[in-house]
Formats: C-alpha cells, sequence, structure tokens
C-alpha cells in the first residue's frame, strides 16, 4: 500500500520529535497524522475542489516509524485532525454509519478514549482548537434566508457550551488558528447570490471580524491557511500553494513555483519555517504527502505516497507553543452591538454619483430595512445594531436614493464595538486623529 | 509527662493551627482583595519587599543597573562614549578591542554625550542637574561645569565646534553654550519638552524636536514644535509643526541637509479605541521637515505588526539610508531615505495626509528589521558608517550593526549586573509592547519617561468616560488607583480589564505582574521640581500661595468646612487622600462617580489637568471647572492669591526632595 515512503521522513520527524523534548514526551509525539482517501472513490477535482469533505470511506491514519495504524476503525468516514496545543489529543470530524450526520470528536492518544463533543442533526467539519482550550469548527446551518451554509461554532471538548460565532449566510470555513490569537477561515457568501471566496480574520469570541486576504475573483477554494511562525500564511488557493505575509496580506501575495508539483491541498506548519504538505505531483493520480522547506521546496527524501489512496490533511504529532489567549470583549447580556464609522463616504467603491451625496446610513436584515440615521457633517455615524444577526449597510441621500451599497454582510457580537475608516474603505489606512461628531450623543439604536 | 504540661501543649498546637488558619483566610482573602479578585500566586514579597526602594531585603533583591540611553562615537571612530543614566556614568569604550577602558562618574541623571571635533573633550548634559560637564577625554577629568537651563537633555554642536545646542526639558528652552568661553550665551523658548538637537550641516540652522504637544483646545487634534533657531541672525526664525504627532524623542539632518527627520509617535487618542485591529490607539514612525519648507510624517509601522516607540535615529553619512531605534519592538529599521526622497517628489498635500496614515507603505523604504536585545534606545554611527552601536538600555549592552550586512555583527557588554531581578524584568516588560494587541503600544509609549504623555483616550471606544493619562512615578503607597479609584493596586489595574480594554490581548502572566509592579513602585520616580528657588526654599508667592493652601477661613473670615479645605483631600507625602469626593467636574459623557484625589508632586509637568484632560493648566482647574467651590473654596479668592495658589502647587516636590521639614506633613493643618 505504501510504496514510497523514504527514509528521509522519518529522519526529520524523529529531529522534530527531538527538539520538542522527546524524552519527556508520550511515544505518539513526532508520528504523523493524515486522511487517508481511496483514489477510487475521490477524485482529484473533488479533493480540490472541497467535495471529498463529505465522503464515505475517509479514516485517519496514523504512521509511526515506517508502520500504519488506522486511528477511525469506528468510522464510516473521518477526516480533519487537528491536534491540542500539547500534542496530547486528536480532533477530527467525523461519522460513525452512512446515516449519521458529521460529528467533531476527540481522541486522547494516551488511553485511546474516544468523546464525541457534538451531538446534531447537522453536519459538523473541520474542528481546529483554540488557544483556551474550546475547539471552533463548521456546522451546516440554514436561517431565515433558507439557504445551507456553514457557521463556525465554538464548543467545549466535553461537549458543553456551544455558540455560534459567525452569523453571515456564507460558507465560513476551513478555520485555522494564527500565532496571534485569531482564527482564520474562509468565507463566500451565499445569499443573496454567491459571493467571491476571502480570508476572514477574527477574534475566537466572533468580534471583530474583518477581510484578512481577498484573491482573485476566479479562486474557486481557499483551503484551511497556516501560519508558519515566521511572519507567513501559507496556504492553498485553488489547489496552487500560496503565502503571504502577516504583516501585509493583502498587498503581499507571493505564488512560489514547487518543482514537479502540480497542485497542493493542505498546508500545516512545522519547526523550523517548514510546511506539511498534500501534494499531486505531474503524473501522479493521488496526492502525497511531503514537506516544503522556507525555501517553498519539496524534500524528496521525505515523501510519502500511496498508489490506491490520497494521503491528505497531514499533521505531526507535536506540541506547539500557545498562541495568544484573546479576551473577550463580549457582554452576553448586552442585545446590541455598536458601530462607530468615522466617514461615510470614505470608500475605494465608487458611489453612485448620480445620486450626490448621503445623507443617511441604512441599516438592513433579510427582509429589508430596520432602522436608519442620519450621517454627520464629518461622515461619521455611531449606532447600536442588534447582535448576532445578520446586517448589511447602505447609504442613501435626502430622497433615500441609493449612494452606496449595500454593503457585504457584517454582524456583531452583544457589546462588541467595532470601529471603520469608511465603507469598504483600504485597510490599511488609519484614522485621523479627529473626535468623530457622532460619538458625542449615543449610539442611534437600530431596531425593527 | 504531667498531665498539665501535655494539656498544653495541646492547647498551644490547637491555638497555633487555629492562628495558621486564620492567618491563612485572612492573607488569602488580604490577596483577594489586593489583586482584585483575580486568581494570583501573590507572595508577601511580592507587595512588601519587591517593590521597595529601600530596606534591607529590598535592598537584597535588586541591583544596581547601569542603563544606558545614549551613545556617540568620536570622530576617529576608535571610541565609543556611552551615557548610562542609572549609573550617573560615561563609559568609554575602545572600540577596536570592544572592551571598557574607563568609566567617569557625571552629574545627575545623564542624558546626551557629544565629542568636539578635536576629541579632546566630552559633553555632557546632566538632566537632573541642570548643567553639563566638559570632561577632558585625556584623563577623564571634569574640567568644567556650565549651568544650563532645566533639564538638558539632546545636544549637538556647530560644525565650527564653537557652539553646543541643549534641548532643555523640564523648563522649554534651547541653551546656547560656547564652549570656549564656558558659558551660556543665549536661551531660546522652545516647545512643550523639547528633547532633541540637530544643527543642519551648513550649520546655518538649529532645529530642536520636542516630546509634547503644544498646548491645543480640549479634544483637539495635537501639534508637536520643532524649533527651528536661525544660527545667524542668532533668533528663532521658525516653529513648525508635526501634526498629530508627539513624542519626538530625537531628530537629524541628513548630510545632504535636505531633511531633517524627526521620530515621533502618532497617537489616536481622540478616535475611540473601538478599532485596535486597525491601528486606532497609536502609530509610530518619522516627521521629516524639509527644506522646501514642507512637513511630511512616514509610518514605520506594518499592518497586523507595529513598531513601538521610535527613540533615536542616525543617518548614513551618504545619506541614503537612515537607523531608526524601537525601544518598544527590540528593533532597528533601515529606512531607505531615497525612496521617501521618491515618494515626497511629487506628492500633493492629499498624498502627504495619506502617507501619515498609510500602515502598508513601509514596505516602500523599510529594507531590513534588524532584531536587537532589550530596549534599544541611543543609536550612533561610525564615522565610516560601517556601524551602527545600539544601546540596549535595559541589558546594559551596545549591539553593533555592519551597516553593509544589515545585521548585528556583535555586542558590547558594559559590565552590569548578570542577574535580572524581579524589578529589572518589570522595566523589561513595561518598555516593550509585546503584551499589546500586534505590539501596538508599550506602556511606556503612553508613560514616557514613567510619566505620562498629556493626552486624553477614548478607551471605552464609546466617547463616554475619556481618561487623561496619569504619571506612574512615586506611586507606591498612593493606592487607590485611576481617577475614579476602583482599582486598589495595580496588580487590579494591570489585570484582566486592561487586558479587555488596553491591551486587548493575553493578559500579564502571575510573574509577569509581579515584575510589573515592582519596577513601576521602584523605578519610576519625579525629577527634581525646578520652580524652588536653588535652595529649595518657597519664593514669596509660593510662601503666600501656601497660606492660601493651608487656610481654613475665607477671604471674609468664615471657616471653610473641612470638606472644602485644600488640605483635607491633598496630604501627606503625595498631597492625595482616599477621600472620594465629587467635585463637579463631570461632564455629560461621564458616567456618575466620584474621584480619587490626584496625587499633586510635580504637578506642574502634568498639563492638562482633570479626569478628562479638560483644563489645560492649573488655573483653569478653578477659574472654569469650579463654579461652586465643590473642588476647593477658593472663588473668594483675589486673582492674585489664586495665582499665588498655583505657584506653590506647582513647587511641590517629590517626597524625597522634601527639606527636611517635612512640610507635607499637614494632616494638622500645621504651618511651616
Amino acid at each position: 500500500m505504501l510504496t514510497n515512503m523514504k527514509g528521509g521522513l522519518l529522519v526529520i520527524v524523529a529531529l522534530l520529535a527531538f527538539m520538542t523534548g522527546c524524552s519527556e514526551k508520550a511515544v505518539h509525539h513526532g508520528t504523523l497524522l493524515f486522511t487517508q482517501a481511496p483514489g477510487a472513490n475521490v477524485s482529484v477535482e473533488s479533493i480540490l475542489s472541497g467535495g471529498y469533505k463529505y465522503a464515505d470511506g475517509l479514516r485517519i491514519v496514523q504512521e509511526t516509524s515506517g508502520s500504519m495504524e488506522i486511528l477511525t476503525d469506528e468510522f464510516t468516514s473521518a477526516r480533519a485532525p487537528e491536534i491540542s496545543y500539547d500534542g496530547e489529543i486528536m480532533v477530527f470530524s467525523g461519522k460513525k454509519t452512512t446515516a449519521d450526520a458529521w460529528q467533531i470528536w476527540t481522541l486522547a492518544f494516551d488511553t485511546k478514549s474516544l468523546t464525541q463533543v457534538t451531538s446534531t442533526t447537522e453536519n459538523c467539519t473541520d474542528p481546529v482548537w483554540l488557544p483556551d482550550g474550546r475547539i471552533a469548527f463548521s456546522k451546516q446551518i440554514t436561517d431565515d434566508s433558507q439557504v445551507k451554509f456553514h457557521a463556525l461554532f465554538t464548543i467545549d471538548p466535553s461537549g458543553c457550551c456551544e455558540q455560534r460565532i459567525t452569523f453571515q449566510p456564507h460558507d465560513d470555513m476551513n478555520a485555522s488558528v494564527m500565532n496571534d490569537g485569531r482564527l482564520l477561515f474562509s468565507s463566500r457568501q451565499v445569499y443573496p447570490e454567491r459571493g467571491a471566496l476571502k480570508y476572514l480574520a477574527m477574534r475566537p469570541d466572533g468580534t471583530k471580524a474583518e477581510i484578512f486576504y481577498l484573491p482573485d475573483s476566479s479562486v474557486n477554494t481557499l483551503n484551511r491557511a497556516c501560519d508558519t511562525g515566521a511572519g507567513k500564511i501559507a496556504f492553498s488557493e485553488t489547489g496552487i500553494y500560496r503565502t503571504i505575509n502577516f504583516s501585509r496580506p493583502m498587498h503581499s501575495q507571493e505564488k512560489p513555483l514547487i518543482h514537479g508539483v502540480d497542485y497542493l491541498q493542505s498546508a500545516s506548519s512545522m519547526e523550523g519555517e517548514s510546511i506539511m504538505c498534500s501534494i499531486l505531483k505531474s503524473g501522479s493520480p493521488v496526492f502525497g504527502i511531503a514537506m516544503i522547506n522556507k525555501d517553498s521546496q519539496p524534500d524528496t527524501s521525505s515523501e510519502i505516497h500511496d498508489a490506491a489512496n490520497h494521503l491528505i490533511e497531514a499533521v505531526v504529532v507535536r506540541s506547539r507553543e500557545l498562541p495568544r489567549k484573546l479576551p473577550s470583549l463580549m457582554n452576553m447580556d448586552d442585545p446590541s452591538g455598536y458601530i462607530v464609522c468615522l466617514n461615510a463616504e470614505a470608500s475605494t467603491i465608487p458611489a453612485d454619483l448620480t445620486y450626490g451625496k448621503s445623507s443617511k446610513i441604512q441599516v438592513l436584515d433579510y427582509t429589508g430595512l430596520i432602522g436608519e440615521t442620519e450621517i454627520e457633517s464629518d461622515g461619521s455615524f455611531y449606532v447600536a445594531l442588534p447582535a448576532d444577526q445578520p446586517l448589511r449597510f447602505q447609504t442613501v441621500n435626502s430622497e433615500g436614493k441609493v449612494v452606496r451599497g449595500p454593503s457585504s454582510w457584517i454582524w456583531v457580537r452583544p457589546s462588541e464595538r467595532r470601529g471603520c475608516v469608511g465603507c469598504h474603505e483600504d485597510s490599511e489606512i488609519t484614522p485621523e486623529n479627529v473626535v468623530p461628531k457622532a460619538v458625542e450623543k449615543a449610539p442611534v439604536a437600530m431596531i425593527k | 509527662m504531667k498531665k498539665g504540661k501535655i494539656y498544653l501543649i495541646v492547647i498551644l498546637f490547637f491555638l497555633l493551627a487555629v492562628g495558621y488558619a486564620a492567618f491563612h483566610k485572612w492573607s488569602v482573602n488580604h490577596v483577594t482583595y489586593i489583586t482584585g479578585g483575580v486568581e494570583h500566586p501573590i507572595g508577601c514579597i511580592s507587595c512588601h519587599v519587591a517593590p521597595e526602594r529601600t530596606g534591607f531585603l529590598a535592598n537584597m533583591m535588586n541591583e544596581d543597573y547601569l542603563s544606558p540611553i545614549n551613545a556617540t562615537a568620536n570622530h576617529d571612530g576608535s571610541r565609543l562614549y556611552v551615557v548610562a543614566q542609572d549609573a550617573d556614568q560615561v563609559i568609554e569604550i575602545d572600540l577596536a578591542t570592544n572592551q571598557v577602558i574607563s568609566r567617569i562618574q557625571v552629574g545627575d541623571r545623564p542624558h546626551t554625550v557629544e565629542i568636539t571635533a578635536d576629541n579632546k573633550t566630552a559633553i555632557v548634559s546632566n538632566q537632573w542637574a541642570n548643567n553639563i560637564y566638559l570632561i577632558d577625554l585625556s584623563n577623564g577629568a571634569i574640567t568644567d561645569t556650565i549651568a544650563t537651563g532645566g533639564g538638558p537633555a539632546g545636544m549637538d554642536i556647530s560644525p565650527d565646534g564653537k557652539l553646543v545646542y541643549i534641548a532643555n526639558t523640564y523648563d522649554n528652552s534651547i541653551s546656547v553654550i560656547d564652549i570656549e568661553a564656558k558659558e551660556e550665551t543665549r536661551r531660546y523658548q522652545g516647545g512643550n519638552f523639547p528633547t532633541n538637537v540637530t544643527v543642519s550641516p551648513s550649520g546655518d540652522m538649529v532645529y530642536v524636536s520636542s516630546q509634547r504637544t503644544i498646548p491645543v483646545e480640549h479634544r483637539a487634534p495635537i501639534m508637536s514644535e520643532v524649533t527651528v533657531i536661525n544660527t545667524v541672525a542668532n533668533r528663532v526664525s521658525d516653529r513648525r509643526y508635526f501634526q498629530s504627532a508627539h513624542i519626538m524623542e530625537s531628530i537629524e539632518f541628513t548630510p545632504q541637509g535636505d531633511m531633517a527627520i524627526a521620530t515621533l509617535v502618532r497617537p489616536k487618542n481622540l478616535v475611540p479605541s473601538a478599532q485596535i485591529e486597525g491601528g486606532w490607539m497609536i502609530n509610530h514612525g518619522i516627521g521629516i521637515a524639509m527644506s522646501d519648507g514642507r512637513m511630511a510624517q512616514f509610518l514605520l509601522d506594518e499592518p497586523n505588526e507595529f513598531y513601538p516607540d521610535p527613540y533615536n535615529i542616525v543617518i548614513h553619512p551618504t545619506g541614503k539610508f537612515a537607523y531608526v531605534s524601537h525601544s518598544g519592538a527590540d528593533m532597528v529599521s533601515v529606512i531607505d531615505l531615497d525612496a521617501i526622497r521618491t515618494l515626497l517628489q511629487n506628492a500633493s498635500d492629499a498624498d502627504l495626509v495619506r502617507y501619515a496614515n498609510h500602515l502598508g507603505l513601509s514596505s516602500e523604504y523599510v529594507v531590513k528589521r534588524i532584531s536587537t536585545g532589550a530596549n534599544p534606545k541611543g543609536l550612533a554611527i561610525s564615522p565610516d558608517g560601517k556601524y551602527v552601536y545600539v544601546v540596549e538600555r535595559m541589558m546594559d549592552r551596545i549591539s553593533v550593526i555592519d551597516t553593509e550586512k544589515m545585521e548585528v555583527d556583535h555586542s558590547i557588554d558594559l559590565g552590569g549586573p548578570t542577574r535580572i531581578t524581579v524589578s529589572r524584568l518589570g522595566g523589561q516588560l513595561f518598555s516593550n509592547a509585546s503584551h499589546t494587541y500586534h505590539n501596538q503600544y508599550s506602556c511606556y509609549t503612553c508613560h514616557p519617561d514613567g510619566h505620562e504623555d498629556g493626552l486624553t483616550y477614548d478607551l471605552t471606544g464609546s466617547g463616554r468616560n475619556l481618561a487623561n493619562v496619569q504619571t506612574l512615578r512615586d506611586l507606591n503607597h498612593t493606592a487607590p488607583f485611576k481617577w475614579i479609584g476602583t482599582n486598589q493596586s495595580v496588580y487590579k489595574q494591570c489585570g484582566m480589564r486592561f487586558s479587555i480594554f488596553v491591551t486587548r490581548t493575553e493578559s500579564f502572566s502571575p510573574k509577569n505582574l509581579d515584575a510589573l509592579v515592582a519596577y513601576i513602585f521602584r523605578e519610576l520616580t519625579h525629577p527634581p521640581n525646578l520652580n524652588r528657588l536653588p535652595d529649595g526654599e518657597l519664593t514669596d508667592a509660593q510662601k503666600r500661595g501656601k497660606v492660601m493652601y493651608y487656610r481654613t477661613v475665607t477671604n471674609t473670615g468664615m471657616e471653610i468646612p473641612v470638606k472644602d479645605q485644600c488640605i483635607t483631600c491633598h496630604n501627606g507625602p503625595s498631597y492625595n487622600s482616599t477621600i472620594m469626593s465629587d467635585i463637579g467636574t463631570l461632564k455629560e459623557n461621564d458616567d456618575p462617580t466620584l474621584f480619587d484625589p490626584a496625587n499633586l508632586n510635580n504637578v506642574y509637568e502634568s498639563a492638562p489637568y482633570l479626569h478628562d484632560g479638560s483644563a489645560a493648566t492649573l488655573e483653569e482647574v478653578w477659574t472654569k471647572f469650579n463654579p461652586d467651590d465643590k473642588h476647593g473654596y477658593v472663588n473668594d479668592m483675589t486673582k492674585d492669591q489664586l495665582n499665588d495658589l498655583v505657584e506653590y502647587l506647582k513647587a511641590l516636590p517629590a517626597e524625597r526632595y522634601y527639606a527636611s521639614d517635612q512640610e507635607y506633613e499637614v494632616t494638622t493643618g500645621q504651618l511651616h
């Protein structure tokens, strides 16, 4: 089955285990986990498009010193392993029978004890550990839009205290945690029409969501990204390897050419700025696993291939430095969140000049207008919005004609305070240091 | 053993057990109270020994560090002279061997050293002694002491070597010293807290940067002055301003003379702090005063990654690169000045406004970030431009950057203590921004030199409950903290709520919080008060003001209620108390609250005043914001009496500067 495992990977994994203090770690540290997808059932296209995510017959395999062990024998299908920061627990998504919905599970390496985390009729997938020990994942849901989409949730490993953290009719998926403690996830609007893919970043409590990276509109998939720890975010974009700088993500895309590799499916960070990736080599019918070094080249001595199976979503079992534990800004007793906009006229999107200057800001939900208020003479407005629901803004002139908008969907969490320089402003611009007129008054409540 | 003895032992054990249990319960409650209910493995030593300045145990726990702050190389590049601020020393280093070859004891709190063109004399500014020393470098002897204005800091020598220009931080003046005549020949009015000086290559212009904004209307954008002295006309020829910027710690002309470049900080104190993610709290960069009269600013930050507290700048002899130390990020930025020139060449006024707020633009002119040791402050460049020397204040070390490779080549140990004490760790934390969201600001950013930045911030992000930054100097034993006195300790002040509203990232670990408390209480001190006579006595006006301060009856002989007497709320060594009061200063955008009386030591250097910074001067505290005598009974005072009172208040020094008469012991109303 496993036809081409080279000694190099073992050396690297052993070295990694040594560097992470193997003498004090359990034997599972330094082993490799990946999702095995049968090549007969799962096409390359399906992997590139993300369509494989709910396929049957997937399983999680642990490789230890050349021997393979299937960790998810009890499951019809299982995938997306992620390792806790202490290297002791795997979280993954799986389903025991074909009739089941996909759920989130954990497996403790030392006791082999399996715990079901979510218990729902909806599909839950792509879990990731948060720095505070909770788990974030995507759940397929519907809301008043009547459209199915994925929202992000968090939950305790015990199954307690599930909480939804994204509130927009988008497919919010592939969450990962950056070293600054924020979640980075792919997001695509699905209602009222399908939108472009982007990465959003937000705090783990669902506050402060903002665009982190906006790829070309032709991009079909953005896979789970990884923070390399060296100032780079690495990911796969429609199967092609990309990196962006953490410090200037909107304007720093690099397209490293990986010699002999057609596609790259997943990336997870390793020690020493290397990336563990799933790659499709030229001429190969299935994805294998390889290390990509900091110069974006594969370590050919470390490749693993299996002629019959795709090997994807690879991660090394190891303890890692905890990202920042960001404190929550929320007060769940407050039904509102607050937005102060410094200048509604500041925008990178041209206004419809037919209708002149904006005089009011309007807030919309799925059904339409829920409130409006005057824009101050300096362009500022300050509103209290109903928390935890999808909303959009638009500006109108004195006759009610739309000048800008409607905007893309946004949400605010209870008591969250968010600010914007303008509407779709350049995210690299910081505000001029002046008091916005709007905050000299109480926020205007936008309640239907 | 007799039964009685056994009973006695049992009873003693019982009492000890009960006593221990009671003490344990009390101490747990005490710690819980002190830390604000947050779980914290705090020990007695954390609060009662580590933060103290005196005492056997405190001395055992602490070390005398050098804390270098600035340096300069001599003109043949053979020596480096380093100012060790806490040790009151100038340290001489042989750059051929990288060894310390002499330590020269200088005046109180030295700031800067400059070397005369003949390499024979060092000039050292002693910031807390209000003078400069001339040092004969052949033998290390102090040959002359020359009086300056208050708080001499940055200096520069004219190209002909005859004059040294000195920024006097504490009295907002600029001294001109004739080096040969050894006397001050002129004194100019500077900006607010002038900090550093640069003389143009031709010698006809002197630019002086300042740390604080000039006084502006309440909640109006700040503006900090670059004072321009025309050395031919011998006058201040211009006062140029960097809008929305302050803390210009240093300024330097390019060799071409086309730009004078200052390090600066761009606070967003007027903007609700609702989106720190986008740089809505504080940005950091450089300001450029161009020879064509334009003023430009460029950020050295990046989106998601900030480089706080730019302190010093040096420019390569070719004028192509500038090096800026970020004391809050342990980093030196290398700036391509030709890239800056290109950006400036055709920039419109709108472009300049955009550049000043553009986080992404730095990728066009910052060509390298070079990591350094803790708290890089002063920089010096070798005459040939091959090396930049980085003063690592919290490491007692110099790092040497190879400018061609743009990397640290080697380090020079200055010989300070190797042990990192609790307080020293606190100093490193205080000056480093890694505990704020995306490293956007350090404690130092809002509390430069442990003081305050003179700004009022909207930390709730709602336009309400604005907070004027308070000094951290001489804070021990003055609890509670915060304007509204809700924090019974710095543990609580800098605890979880602090991380939610201020740092916006993971809160301090208990170990780091201990260290921070120790550093703040032990190390941050007020400078000497300059408003007294040289012998420390009060002037006549101050003496009259003291009478007003202690008075118990009005001008008409009516008894002033105790609660309305100054000394009721402002007494003791810090002129404060725990009496929470409504002093009638609440504004419409404040939630109802009472206020904790502010400490008044060195209050003269803490403008603006009141919790929201609405009083521009001490006078305004009473002329504009005390119509009903809620903040002391003053409305019967004549103008002269109020002026005298203010003069006295301005003369209140820190506790350790009091004369032996302990005049602050006013709780009994006793006059001295």
